[in-house]
Formats: C-alpha cells, structure tokens, sequence
C-alpha cells in the first residue's frame, strides 16, 4: 500500500491479522483517498459500514482489487472517523455504483449522510421509521411510532 | 320414435336442441374431470412423484372433491370491479368451449348439429373466447390481469389466422366444410386414408397453433404464473376461478377432438362387428380344431355388424381413444417444455407459422390440381408432402 | 385528452416468482420495461444487531439463517473470521478443514441446483424444479445424518465441527445410485453419472431455454466489477476470479478444480456457469473423501471454553455459493463480538436490476431475477 503512504504520510496504517490494510484518513481527505486507491486498481467495493465506538463513528469502506491473475491481494479498508450526531461523508456510490446500497444500509443502519448519493433514503426499515438508526449502541427503542405511509418515495 | 314423430316440429327442435345441449354439457363436465385428473397424474408421473392418492382408488375421485370445495367457497368480489364485465366473463369462456363440441362428429349421423360450415364455425366461436379472456382482464381492475388479457388477446387472434390457415388443406382435400364430410372422405383406405399424412405440414401447424389457441405452455402466456401471478384470472376465486378452469379443459378436449376429426380419421376405426369377424376368419386358419368357435365368432361379428347402437359406440370409443392421444400430447408438452417471451411467440406466429400455412395451401393446391388432371399419375399427394418434408427438414 | 401512459406494477411482495418477500417496482411500456427498482426489508430481522447481544459462538445459528439454502457456507464464514481473529491461539485441526470443505461443496451443490431449479420454474418448465428438489433431498438425508439438521445446521464450531462423520458415510468409490442418500461416495457418483448430465440435457440444450436465456440481461465485465458482483454472476460476465482461488483460505489451496467462465455475460451464462460449478464441487467432494478415509484424527481444537477473542478486526470474504460472502468482526475483548457485519452477495446483486431490466420484456424481469439467484434472507438478514 506504498502508493497510499506517498500521499497520506500523516494517516494511520494498521494491519489486520488477515493481512488487510486499513487507513484511517481524516474526512475531508475520505475522496482523496479512495479515488487515490480507485486510480491503484481498487475499482471493487466489497463493503461499506460503519462502527460504533460511543465516542465516534468509524465509517469503512472496504476495497478490493480483481485481477484474475493475482493471488492473495490483500483488502484494503479505508477508515474515516466521524461525529455520531450529524455525520456527513462524500458518496462513493458514483465511484462505485455496488457501493449504492451499502451506502444507503450504513445510513439506514447508523445515521450518516452521504453528500450526491443518487438515491439517498432508507433501505431495510420502511420509510416511515422514524425510532432513529438501530446499530447505533444507544438504540433503545423497541416500539416506535409508524405514521401512515401516504406515497412511496421513488427514485426517478 | 313413433311418438317423437307425433311431435309438432317446433317442439322437436326445442326438445332436441334441449337434450343435445344437456348431453354436450355432460359431456363436458365428464371431460374435465378426466382431463383434470389425468394432468395431475402426468405430471406427477413426469415429474417423479404420486399425484393424489388418498380420494378414492388411487385418488381418481380428486376432481370431484375438488369441485365440491370450489363450490361451497366464499364468492370474492372485489371492489372497483367493472361488475358486469367481471361476472360474466367466466361464464362467456365456458359457454364457447362447449360450443366446439356442438359439430363434432361421434359416429355415422351421431352428432349434435351437423353443420354445413363446420370449420368456419370452429373460427367463429374462437372469436368468443378472446372476449371472455379480455373481458376477465379488463373487468378485473387489475394490473397483472390487464397485462394477461392484452397478451391473451394479441396471441389468440394471431394465431386464429395461423389455425385456420392450417385447416384450409384439409378443407381442399375432403372438398366440404362439413366435418361428417371430413371424416368419411378419410375412410378410404384404412388408416392410411387419414389427412395426416398428405396434410403433415398442416397437422404440425394445427398442434401448434392450437396450443397456443388454448393458452397452453409453452405458450400459456395470458395467465403465466410465474409472470403475472394468474394473468387474466387473478382476481377471480370460488366457483368463478373453476368456469376458467373448466373452460380451459373443456377447450382441450374440444380442440383435440377436432384435431382427431380433421387428421386422425375421428370416428372411423374398426367396430365390434368388424373386429369379431377379422377375429373369427383369424381362428378359422388355426385349422380344423377351432374351425367352429371361429366361424361362430365371425358369424356373431356379422351379425352385429349393421347395428347402429355399436357402431356408434365403437364411433365414439375411437374418437376418445384419439382426443385423448391429443390430450396426452398436450400435457406432455406443458410438463416438458419453458414458457415462451411474447415477441418469441408472435415471431413464431407471423413469421414462421403462416407463411407455412400460406405454403401448404399452394402446395395442396397444386397437387390436387396434378392428381386431377393427370388421373392415374403414380404420384400420391401424401408421399410427395412427405418426401418434400423431410427435404425441408 | 388522450394520453399514454407507463403503467407502475408492483411486482410482489406477493409473487410466485420474488423467492421470496421481494418487491419490484417496475415501469412498463405495454410489454416493455422501462425502469425498475427493488424494493427490499421485508425479512429484515436484526442479524446484525442481535449478534451483538450474543457470545461468539451463538452467533453461527444466526448466520444459517442468513442464506438458508447455502447455510453451512455462511458458518464457515463467520467460524473462519473469528478463528482468524484468536490469531494462533486456535489452531484447526486439518481434518476438521477437509470435514468444512466437503461440506461446504456438498452445500454448494445443493444451492447451485436449487438455483437452476428454481430459474427453469420461473421459465415457467415446472418440472427441472421438482427434479432439483429430488436430488437435493438426498444430500439433506446425508446432511441430516452427518450434523442432524436438513437444512439449518449449526454443525461447524471454532475450532473445528461439532462432531466427526459418522460410520460407513463415506463409503466406497464404487457405490452406485442405489445408495445415493446412503453414502457420499454414492452420491457424488449419482450425480456424475445422472444429475449433470441430465440438467445439460433436459434444460441447458433445451432450444426455448436457450432462446429465453441468451442475449438477455448481458451484463459486461466491467460493469460487474463496478457493480461488486461476484460469484457465478461475475464469473458468467467473464471475469475468471474466484476467492477460493484468488484469496485461498482454508484447505482450497491443496485442491484441484477449474474455473468455469462465460462469454457474453447474459443470464444463459451465469446458468452455464452454475451447471459447469456443481461438476467441479464434486470433484473438489471427490479429492476431501480420499483424504478423509485415510487420515482419522480429532475434529476439534483446544479451544477455551469462554471465547474471548482479543482486540482486532478482521474482514474475512470466502466464496459463498451466491457470491462472494464476508463479514466484518469487531471485537473488543468481550465474550459478545463488538460488531458483526454481514456483506451478502445477494444483496449487492440485487443492486443489478435497475441497470439489466430496462429495455426487456417483463418475462426476462423473471429470468434476470433467477439468473442472478436472490435469496431474500440473505438480502434483508
């Protein structure tokens, strides 16, 4: 991942048991990076997510490189820490249209907006949810209220 | 029938036509039974399973069970149906089925109404059932059945054109559209005297196009469950849903019965009589020994042989065993074969279909034409339909 | 005033052919589509969060149920990633390894046969679904006999499986079709010798088949790629990539097997790819039964009886029978995993459909759907 310590000198690398790398960049360098790593041949997204951690949230994204002649590259993770009230992060979803619904899921699942994602909305809870972000730790509410759906939302 | 005689002629009319309808209508629920059953067992038997077992011997008493639970269900009538539409339309689909039962012939003089214009009428009642399909779809206020009823619609009259199509060779060889006539212009030599052989294009044609006339897979495009969840009868339950189904069954055995009719000789077959004197002659060559039993045998069969009750009987009993090689056929086709696409089945219609059809006419033409003209030719329309078949091949 | 209009059909979440709660909001223009969107929750049950109430080993039951019809490969994700995170603290005895293997095979053919199966029934041919249905069966009879569950196991453990094979399942080379739910030998042999072949013959050379699945839903390589397939989908665009060769974990690497590719990328292909893949998991089922008869030995390993793994994450991917199935372990130290992360291959697939649908006939929305082979307990977890 040399190509990645050239250019973030500065950020966080770590290494997993498995061998994956991960880096953790600050927020506003999160495009930078990953398009950094999309030029390197990352062009796969395995996975979005994010992680609780009470204090902050951790978004990961998770790239891979497919090239049908290598064996055993290693996945590399790009972490970004970020506020758990308000979170807002570039989108990937153009970069990596697979990445569309992972997306939507950590939005769904932990609250944190992505700026020109196509089709930003919730995915497994319904549209009319409204008892908050459940993988968030101090999800607590177990019976929330659900207003009548008038319309679905679409996107066109 | 002395009494019958007495009758004034419009109470003949009236009561026969009442007896013939009652009789047909009997007729048809009886077909649907077997036919309903026998696609269960097929395709439990294609399928490596039992098939119903626990109703009766072998489970043969389903269908009834089957209806007597269609009956006592609950009616759904769904809102914001275009009532009319949505009642009658099951009714106008079974009520067409029956009716190609009307013309068929089951034996010498044994039929329902003998119409000069049989094969027109055949066309005609098709007609009746595209309303019904559509009427059930649009009535519906559904979208999956509005889907269904356009493509039953578009298929249905496509391949009404194809069907006919296929017909009019046989209609040129046997020279009337009456089906009695049909059938006895096969009688000639045998079963070889069958229009399947000299109208073999016209045959596969006909099954063709037929199947798709009757929404069969593969071309069960109007109600393709695993599309549009039921197609034109979504929306329907209950007794309803069972007109649909019955007209469906109905339908099969109509058209294989006029498959029969026009390509497999329908009633012609040998009759008890016939069959009692070839076994009688038979016996008699075995020698000395059996020289009485056979000549018994043989006279016994001569004996009967004018009767009109068992020739009748023996009519229909050929007739059966014939739509119902049909039925089999067509059920073998639905339990083997994938659905086909819309455009697929219109391409296979227009493009391919027809103009086969269109062909086999000038074809027919053409060799009638030599046949007649040039009497005697060692040319037999059927050897050269076939060997030019297997050329195209 | 007359107008035309594009009719909006919702296409479940009842439907006979959405495998299950699965809806799609779909446009179409008489026959055609025009736009098409999943719509999907339906079967959401809290996986995710659920896991992160449970100790460790509580959590493999949860992840049958995630892809239930693949349901030992799902374990032996999730076993792998937390062995992996104990580092060497566990290590996995090699039998175990062959045990995980062999079934994890024997799991992919059943679901690659379900898949087809299911594909063929949604063509609307009824009848390769109840044949599918047949030779699955025998594989349950033999799964049931191995773990004791037909179809949600809870068989692999970490640090091993839960018990080894019991006697006479192996059997012998030469056992026939007669004794195809007996043994695995006569299994593999019974399907080598019928089941291939007759799905290549009855369906995949089926000329209606091969008109309903060719040149529809063509999905190219690099399409694949951005849209992070995997699995027959990705391989059936062209792209020779499978984790078990290209990431090999467990034994897969002391293994022999090839990679079926397609060509053109259209749902003809990822079925090829299916079909050619069961032939290959029985070879990869063939070489696990030669080791196992030879080489007895402890099927579990020392492992202490509260898990604990230590601080780490790991993101573990294996080649699942759908795709490329990972997930993203968290731990804090505790006895509970701190996160748990489930990428499914179904559910990133799912994402294909606004892009293939448009321009087909609603007939291929079914074949598409089957041909990229959803199984919503997967997609909503």
């Amino acid at each position: 991942m040399d190509f990645l310590k050239e250019r973030f000198p500065e950020a966080q690398f770590e290494t997993h048991v498995n061998g994956d790398t991960e880096v953790l960049v600050p927020a506003e360098r999160y495009e930078e990076a990953v398009r950094a790593c999309y030029d390197a041949g990352f062009t796969y997204c395995s996975c979005v997510t994010a992680i609780d951690w009470q204090d902050r949230l951790t978004l990961v994204t998770s790239l891979a490189r497919i090239n049908p002649e290598e064996v055993g590259v290693p996945n590399l993770h790009i972490k970004v820490d970020l506020p758990r009230q308000g979170a807002r992060i570039w989108s990937i979803a153009n970069l990596y249209p697979g990445a569309n619904w992972h997306e939507r899921e950590t939005y769904d699942m932990y609250g944190i907006r992505f700026d020109g994602h196509p089709n930003h909305r919730r995915i497994l809870l319904p549209d009319n949810w409204q008892g908050g972000h459940p993988l968030l730790k101090d999800f607590t509410d177990r019976r929330p209220k659900r207003p009548r759906l008038v319309r679905h939302r679409f996107a066109e | 029938m002395e009494w019958w005689n007495s009758l004034p002629p419009t109470a003949q009319v009236w009561l026969g036509g009442i007896l013939k309808g009652s009789l047909i209508l009997v007729w048809g629920l009886l077909n649907f039974a077997i036919c309903l059953m026998l696609e269960r067992k097929i395709s439990a038997w294609i399928q490596n399973r039992v098939g119903p077992w626990r109703v009766g011997l072998w489970g043969w008493i389903q269908p009834i069970a089957d209806l007597i639970k269609l009956w006592v269900k609950e009616y759904i009538h769904p809102n914001n149906v275009d009532k009319w539409l949505y009642l009658i339309a099951p009714f106008i689909g079974f009520v067409t089925a029956n009716l190609v039962w009307l013309i068929v012939p089951f034996g010498d003089k044994f039929i329902a109404t003998d119409l000069e214009i049989g094969i027109i009428f055949i066309a005609a009642v098709t007609g009746y059932d595209v309303i019904a399909t559509f009427m059930a779809g649009w009535g519906s206020n559904n979208k999956y059945s509005l889907l269904g009823a356009m493509r039953g619609a578009a298929q249905l009259i496509s391949y009404e054109i194809t069907m006919v199509m296929s017909l009019i060779g046989v209609v040129m060889m046997a020279g009337s559209l009456r089906l009695s006539d049909i059938v006895l212009a096969q009688q000639e030599r045998g079963f070889l005297g069958w229009f399947l052989f000299p109208q073999a294009i016209g045959f596969i044609v006909y099954l063709i196009a037929s199947l798709a006339e009757l929404n069969r897979a593969p071309f069960d495009l109007a109600e393709a469950e695993q599309e549009l969840v039921a197609g034109h009868h979504t929306e329907y339950s209950g007794m309803r849903w069972a007109m649909f189904m019955l007209a469906e069954y109905i339908h099969l055995a109509a058209w294989s019965a006029i498959a029969a009719t026009l390509f497999l000789g329908g009633w012609s077959g040998p009759t008890l009589g016939q069959v009692a004197a070839g076994l009688g002659n038979v016996l008699n060559g075995f020698g000395a020994f059996v020289n009485p039993v056979g000549t018994a045998v043989a006279d016994w069969g001569m004996s009967i042989m004018g009767s009109t009750v068992l020739n009748w009987i023996a009519g229909v009993f050929w007739l059966v065993l014939k739509t119902y090689f049909f039925i089999f056929l067509a059920m073998w086709i639905r339990w083997t074969l994938p659905r086909v696409r819309i455009d697929q089945l219109m391409d296979l219609g227009w493009k391919f279909l027809l103009p086969v059809s269109l062909f086999n006419i000038f074809l027919t033409g053409t060799l009638r034409y030599v046949a007649v003209t040039f009497d005697g030719l060692p040319i037999s329309i059927g050897s050269f339909t076939m060997r030019l078949l297997g050329w195209w091949l | 005033m007359e107008r035309t209009q594009e009719l909006l059909v919702n296409m479940g979440p009842q439907h006979p052919s959405t495998h299950g709660v699965l809806r799609l909001m779909v446009k179409l223009d008489g026959e055609q589509v025009t736009w098409c969107e999943p719509d999907i929750g339906y079967l959401h049950r809290c996986f995710e969060k659920l896991s992160e109430q449970k100790t460790y080993p509580q959590v493999i039951p949860f992840t049958d149920r995630t892809d239930y019809l693949a349901a030992l490969l799902n374990e032996m994700c999730y076993v792998e990633a937390v062995e992996k995170l104990f580092g060497d603290a566990i290590v996995v005895p090699e039998r175990a390894q062959y045990i995980r293997v062999m079934m994890a095979e024997l799991q992919r053919i059943t679901s690659h046969l379900l898949a087809l199966g299911s594909m063929a029934m949604d063509l609307g041919a009824v009848t390769p679904f109840l044949y599918c249905w047949r030779d699955r069966e025998k594989i349950y009879s033999l799964f049931e006999r191995i773990t004791g569950g037909r179809m949600l196991y809870n068989y692999l453990r970490i640090g091993g499986v839960r018990n080894d094979l019991p006697e006479g399942i192996i059997g012998t080379p030469q056992d026939g079709e007669d004794k195809a739910d007996k043994t695995i030998w006569g299994f593999i042999n019974y399907f080598d010798a019928y089941v291939y072949p007759q799905w290549k013959e009855l369906v995949t050379g089926n000329r209606i088949f091969q008109y309903r699945t060719q040149k529809i839903g063509v999905l190219t390589a690099e399409q694949a790629i951005a849209y992070a397939a995997s699995g027959a989908v990705l391989r059936g665009s062209g792209v020779k990539w499978d984790l078990r060769k290209n990431l090999p974990y467990s034994i897969y690497d002391r293994l022999e097997f090839d990679i079926p590719v397609g060509k053109n990328g259209d749902c003809f292909d990822r079925w090829w790819v299916r079909q050619e893949e069961m032939f290959q998991s029985s070879r990869i089922v063939k070489q696990c039964l030669a080791w196992l008869a030879e080489n007895p030995g402890p099927v579990m390993a020392k492992v202490p009886r509260v898990l604990k793994p230590p601080k780490g994450e790991i993101y573990h991917r294996i080649e699942g029978a759908r795709g490329e199935v990972a997930c993203y372990v968290v731990s804090d130290g505790g006895t509970n995993p701190y996160k748990v992360k489930w990428r499914s291959p179904a559910f990133t697939h799912l994402q294909l459909m606004p892009l293939l649908c448009p321009g087909h006939k609603v007939a291929d929305i079914i074949a598409i759907l089957g041909s990229i082979d959803v199984v919503l307990g997967e997609v909503d977890r």
